[in-house]
C-alpha cells in the first residue's frame, strides 16, 4: 500500500530543490556575506600575512576557503527554516496524509542540500578565483573540494532539521543561529592554529569545522595533501552521521 | 449499505490528561454526507484527525474503509482526503505543481496526474490561474485548491473540517455545488462546519459531539422536528417592549417569552396557532408591532439546544437549561 521509498524520494527531492531556489533572489544574501567579508578581511588585514605562521601565502588566499564555507553555511541553515515553513502552512501534514515512508519527507532535504552546497561552492570559486584566489589543487584538488562542501552541507542542514522538528518553533530556530554562527569563528577562519593561544586555540582545535576549513585551505593554497584531505572528508563524514541521526530521531519524535 | 467509516468507544487523551475525546461510538454509511458538529474544542478535529491517521487513538477501535487506523494507517490514508482546517498547500509552488506532486505521492502515474490535475482545475475554476504561484492566489482560490488536492487520488472518503471558513457567501456556494455533485458520484463525505446553513444544506446525517461524547445523532430533519416548538419574533419600540412582554406573561402563562434586543420573542408549541390572538391582544393595549416573523426550529437551534452551554461558561449556566440560556443571548 505504501509508496515505494525512492519514487517517493524523488519527488520530494525535486520539490525540495524548487523549494530552495523560489525565489531566486532570496538566494542572493548567502552570496554577499561572505563576499564581503573576504573583501573586507582580504584588504584590511593584507599585512597580517607577514607574520611567521602564514607561510608566504596571501591573506586573500589565506581567507578565500573561509568565504566558500561560509557560502554553504548560511545556505545549510535554510534547510531547517524550510521544513518549518512546512510545518507552519500546514504543508507538513498534506504529506503525512500521503500514504509515503515517513523518511522520504526528510531526507531528500538532506540530500538536496548537498547539491545546494555544491552549486553554492561553484558559484563561489568562480567569483573567488576572479578575486584573485589560488587553486593550488587543481582539478582533482576542485572535485575534493565538491565533494567535501557535499558532505558538509548536508551534515550542517541536520542541526536545522533537528531545532526545527524538535521544537516546531521559528524563533527557537532563529534564535539557535545566534549560537551555530560563532563556530564558523572559533576556528582558524582568521589566524593560523600556530599564531593562537590558551583556550582560544583549544577550542578553534576540538571545533569540528577548523577541520574542513584547513581541508579547503590546504587544497586551495598548497595542493592536495592527502592526509589533511582524509581527516577533512572524516571529520565531515562524521557531522553528517551524527546529525542525521539526530534530525531522523527528532523527525521520528515529530510523527510518530 | 456497508458502514464506510466505524468507530467503537474512541478514547483520545491528550498530554495532562484532557480527555478530548469520551468514548465515542458511531458509524457513517457509504455514500453518506454525514455532519459533525460541535462547539469549539468539543472533539470534532481530534475525531478527524484520529480518522485520518494523524494522531494515534489512546483507546478504542477506529475502521476507515474497512482499515484499521493503527495497524494499517498506508491503506487508510489510500482511502481518504482531507481539507483541513488550515490550508495546506505549497506556497512556492503553481497551483498544476501542487496538484500533480500530490498526484505522485498518492501513486499516480505522472501522466495519470496531469490528467486528473487538468479535470480538478477546471471543476474548481482554477485552470486560468493553474501556473501562478499559490502564494498569489486569494482566500476563496486556496480553499478551492486545497480541496481540489484532497481529491487527486479519487478517494472513497472526503474528509472536511471547515472547508468554507472565511469565504463569502457565494464562494461558499460554489464549495457545496462541488461537495453535493461528489457526493452524488458516491463519495462519502465527513463535515465539520460551524455554519448551520452549511450543515442544513448539505448533510443528511448528523452528529453533534459536546465536551467529547456525541449528545445526539439523526437527519437534520429529524433534529429540528425533536426540538418541538416554533418561534415568533415581535420587533417592537423601546417603549412598548416592557409593556408587551407583561401582557404576553399574563395572557398567555404557558408561553416562553423573552425579551430580546429590539423586541420579544415567545416559544409556542408547534400545535399551537397563537399568533393571531398574540397580534390581536397587543393591538388592544396599543403595542405597535414594528415587524414580526414566526419560524421554525432550524439547525442553530438544535445545535444551541445540545451544544449551546459551552459559550456561557460554567459557572454563569449552573442550573439553567442550556438551550433556553442560548435562546436569552441577543440576537443580531
Amino acid at each position: 500500500m505504501k509508496q515505494s521509498f525512492f519514487r517517493t524520494f524523488s519527488y520530494l527531492f525535486i520539490r525540495a530543490i524548487k523549494q530552495a531556489i523560489r525565489p531566486l533572489i532570496a538566494i542572493l544574501p548567502s552570496f554577499f556575506m561572505p563576499l564581503f567579508f573576504f573583501i573586507v578581511y582580504s584588504y584590511a588585514f593584507t599585512n597580517i600575512s607577514n607574520l611567521p605562521g602564514f607561510g608566504g601565502s596571501s591573506y586573500l588566499a589565506f581567507y578565500s576557503p573561509v568565504a566558500l564555507l561560509m557560502a554553504v553555511f548560511f545556505t545549510s541553515g535554510d534547510a531547517g527554516f524550510e521544513l518549518m515553513l512546512d510545518i507552519t502552512s500546514g504543508y507538513f501534514e498534506k504529506l503525512l496524509l500521503a500514504p509515503i515512508p515517513r523518511l522520504a519527507i526528510l531526507l531528500p532535504r538532506i540530500v538536496a542540500m548537498g547539491l545546494r552546497a555544491l552549486a553554492q561552492s561553484i558559484v563561489m570559486l568562480i567569483l573567488l578565483f576572479l578575486f584573485g584566489a589560488p587553486l593550488k589543487g587543481g582539478i582533482v584538488g576542485i572535485l575534493l573540494i565538491f565533494g567535501l562542501v557535499i558532505i558538509f552541507g548536508m551534515g550542517w542542514s541536520g542541526i536545522g532539521l533537528t531545532l526545527a522538528a524538535l521544537t516546531k518553533n521559528p524563533r527557537v530556530l532563529q534564535t539557535s543561529f545566534i549560537f551555530t554562527f560563532p563556530l564558523t569563528f572559533i576556528t582558524t577562519a582568521q589566524l593560523p592554529k600556530e599564531l593562537l593561544t590558551g583556550w582560544y586555540k583549544v577550542a578553534v582545535t576540538i571545533n569540528p569545522l577548523t577541520y574542513i576549513l584547513e581541508g579547503v585551505r590546504g587544497i586551495m593554497t598548497q595542493g592536495v595533501d592527502w592526509h589533511q584531505v582524509a581527516v577533512s572528508y572524516l571529520v565531515a563524514f562524521l557531522i553528517l552521521v551524527v546529525t542525521s541521526a539526530s534530525s531522523i530521531w527528532a523527525f521520528k519524535r515529530m510523527v510518530r | 449499505m456497508k458502514n464506510i467509516i466505524e468507530v467503537k468507544n474512541l478514547v483520545k487523551t491528550f498530554k495532562g490528561g484532557v480527555r478530548a475525546v469520551d468514548d465515542v461510538s458511531f458509524s457513517v454509511q457509504q455514500g453518506q454526507f454525514f455532519g459533525f458538529l460541535g462547539p469549539n474544542g468539543a472533539g470534532k478535529t481530534t475525531t478527524m484527525r484520529v480518522l485520518a491517521t494523524l494522531s494515534q487513538p489512546t483507546s478504542g477501535k477506529v475502521k476507515v474503509n474497512g482499515y484499521d487506523v493503527v495497524k494499517e494507517p498506508d491503506a487508510v490514508r489510500k482511502s481518504i482526503g482531507f481539507a483541513m482546517q488550515s490550508v495546506g498547500l505549497d506556497d512556492l509552488a503553481t497551483a498544476w505543481e501542487n496538484l500533480i506532486l500530490i498526484g505522485n505521492l498518492y501513486g499516480l502515474t505522472v501522466l495519470q496526474a496531469k490528467d486528473r490535475a487538468r479535470e480538478l482545475l477546471e471543476m474548481f475554476h482554477l485552470e486560468k490561474a493553474a501556473d501562478r504561484y499559490v502564494q498569489h492566489y486569494s482566500g476563496g482560490m486556496r480553499r478551492r485548491l486545497d480541496v481540489a488536492t484532497a481529491l487527486m487520488h479519487n478517494p472513497k472518503i472526503l474528509f472536511l473540517d471547515e472547508p468554507t471558513e472565511g469565504l463569502d457567501p457565494s464562494g461558499r456556494r460554489v464549495i457545496w455545488k462541488y461537495l453535493q455533485d461528489l457526493n452524488k458520484g458516491g463519495t462519502t463525505i465527513f463535515l465539520t462546519t460551524h455554519y448551520m446553513e452549511e450543515a442544513d444544506y448539505l448533510t443528511r446525517d448528523l452528529a453533534i459531539i459536546n465536551h467529547g461524547k456525541i449528545v445526539v445523532r439523526d437527519t437534520p430533519k429529524e433534529l429540528k422536528r425533536k426540538i418541538g416548538c416554533s418561534f415568533i419574533n415581535l420587533e417592537l419600540s423601546d417603549k412598548d417592549r416592557k409593556k408587551a412582554f407583561d401582557l404576553i406573561c399574563e395572557k398567555f402563562k404557558k408561553l416562553n417569552c423573552r425579551l430580546v434586543p429590539g423586541g420579544l420573542e415567545i416559544e409556542i408549541a408547534e400545535e399551537d396557532n397563537l399568533l393571531p390572538a398574540i397580534i390581536s391582544a397587543l393591538d388592544k393595549v396599543k403595542v405597535e408591532i414594528v415587524n414580526f416573523n414566526l419560524h421554525s426550529p432550524s439547525l442553530e437551534d438544535v445545535f444551541l439546544k445540545y451544544a449551546g452551554e459551552r459559550f456561557e461558561g460554567e459557572e454563569a449556566g449552573k442550573g439553567i437549561d442550556p438551550y433556553v440560556r442560548m435562546r436569552q443571548r441577543p440576537r443580531h
